[in-house]
This record gives C-alpha cells, structure tokens and sequence, in this order.
C-alpha cells in the first residue's frame, strides 16, 4: 500500500513535468511521467518506487558498457558507493509502437562515486511495454555523448 | 566477379531471411538473431537495399552518442563505400515482451582511421517491434565497452 502510494505521488508529480512535453498520445505522455518518476526515485534511493517502475527481466546497459541485471541496478542504486546528486533529463521524444513505447533523450547527472565527483551527459533509450494496463521499463541503454 | 557472386549469395541470404520472418517460420527469437546477422551483413557491404527492410522508417538509432535517423543511417552507409566497417558479433541475448523483442549484445567494430585499422568494442541494445506480422527495428545503440 505505501508502495503503490510512493509510486503514485512519483508519477503524479512527474505528470505535471511531462505535461509540458505532452503529444497527442496520453499513453506516450504516461511513460514520459514514468521516466521522471525513475529519475526521481534514482535521486532518493527509493528502491521500492525503481522495483515498481522497471520490468523484473529489464537488461540495462550504462554510460560504461555494463550490463546490469534489474536486480544488479537496483543494489548499484542502493550501494552507498553513490551518491547522486542530480539527474536532468533533457529533449525527451517518446515514440509508440503498439505496446511499445520507445523514449530517447539526453541526460545530464552529476554525483559522487567511489569517492570521486563525475559529470556524464549521455543519450538514452528506454524500451517500455504494456503488461497488463501497466507501463514497465524493459530495456535501457545509455551511450556518452561526445560531441 | 567473386565480388559480385557473393555480394548476391549475401543478398538472397539477407532477403530470405525477411522472408522467412514474414511467413512466421520458427520462433521470435530465431527470427530476430536471423535480421540481426542480415543487419550485420548488410552493413558491412553497404546493402541500402536490404537495410531499408529492416530498418523501420521511424528508426531511433544512437551512433557514438548522436541521435541519427534511418535515413542519416542510410546515406552514411552510402557514402561509406570501400571504407565499410567491418562487425563481429560476440554475444547475443534475445529477450522476448510479447510483439516487443530486445536484443543485448556485445560486438567489436573494426574500423579504418588514418589508414590504420581500429578496433573497438561495444555493448548494445536492440529493439525490434512486431509490426503486422513482421519484426522491425525500432531503436539501437550501443555503449563503448570501459577496458
């Protein structure tokens, strides 16, 4: 019950954020919620919020070309290695396909890891499904942008 | 000749291989690592003409942290002509959500820069939509692997 009222105040907020970059699709609207719902989540730790939003088989690949396992973000998350500070997501585009949702951006998060201050901007993509009237992150990949 | 007898073994293959995926032959999963060794051949001998069955027109590709449409995809690959990129792939995981398929991988690109050949390594990730009965790619991209 607190978890799905945690979530709910998470994506209610972000709603407000997403509305800004509303299109005519309010399931595409939904996930862009979602996704400042993670960003949220990410910067407070909130692992149960994280276990709600993301698939139990999603496969997630970082700004360094590691694969973690949701269980394997989840304890990087948690891990009092990091410490994120802020994570802005920039020119979000949600695109659907069916049941599929794919959002692509940039990000901009700078934190404390290992001891050492980082800034990394990357792009992303985020694959999200439709299980059972309920959007879930399956895939998430982040590449460093260069350039 | 050789040249252009295997240009057209690469081609039939590539093509039998949509083909096949149209008809529903076999599963998903064998369909997908089907279209992306298709993919794999394809871009290593240029081949707009089987790319663009692939390739689905609203394609979201990351390539070294910048966003490119199917059509930038294409005209790079055009203009790529003798200097083509050579991709290995090494491992391959086909993750099945309904008509959402994603694919993680790894692979090693074997490019030429200044005349010198110049390896690197990749992870990524591959999103193929079902759309009608026929498995396009909707998004991809890939991360530097860290040494």
């Amino acid at each position: 019950m607190r978890r799905a009222a945690s979530v709910a105040i998470l994506v209610c907020s972000a709603l407000l954020l997403a509305a800004a970059q509303e299109s005519a699709d309010s399931e595409t609207t939904r996930v862009l919620a979602l996704e400042h719902a993670w960003n949220q989540a990410t910067e407070r730790k909130d692992i149960k919020s994280l276990d709600a939003i993301l698939d139990n088989s999603m496969v997630y690949v970082d700004y360094y070309g590691i694969l973690r396992t949701k269980a394997e973000y989840l304890a990087w998350v948690s891990s009092a290695n990091l410490h994120l500070q802020q994570e802005v997501t920039q020119s979000m585009t949600a695109r659907r396909f069916g049941s599929t949702v794919m959002v692509t951006g940039v990000y901009v998060t700078k934190g404390v890891e290992g001891g050492k201050p980082y800034v990394r901007r990357a792009r992303f993509v985020d694959t999200w499904t439709l299980k059972a009237g309920t959007w879930q992150c399956v895939a998430s990949q982040s590449t460093p942008v260069l350039h | 000749m050789r040249a252009t007898g295997w240009s057209l073994i690469l081609v039939c293959a590539v093509l039998s291989f949509v083909q096949a995926q149209e008809k529903g032959e076999g599963s998903p999963a064998t369909a997908i690592l089907a279209l992306e060794h298709a993919w794999s051949d394809a871009e290593a001998r240029n081949d707009n003409r089987a790319l663009d069955r692939i390739f689905d027109n609203a394609l979201v590709y990351i390539e070294d942290g910048r966003l490119v449409t199917k059509g930038d995809c294409l005209s790079r690959m055009r203009s790529a002509g003798s200097h083509a990129r050579q991709i290995v792939a090494e491992t391959t995981t086909v993750h099945i959500f309904g008509s959402t398929a994603i694919v993680v991988g790894t692979y090693r690109e074997i490019g030429l820069q200044d005349g010198k050949t110049l390896p690197r390594e990749w992870r990524f990730i591959d999103t193929w939509a079902n759309k009608n009965g026929v498995w396009m790619l909707v998004a991809a991209g890939a991360a530097p692997l860290s040494k």
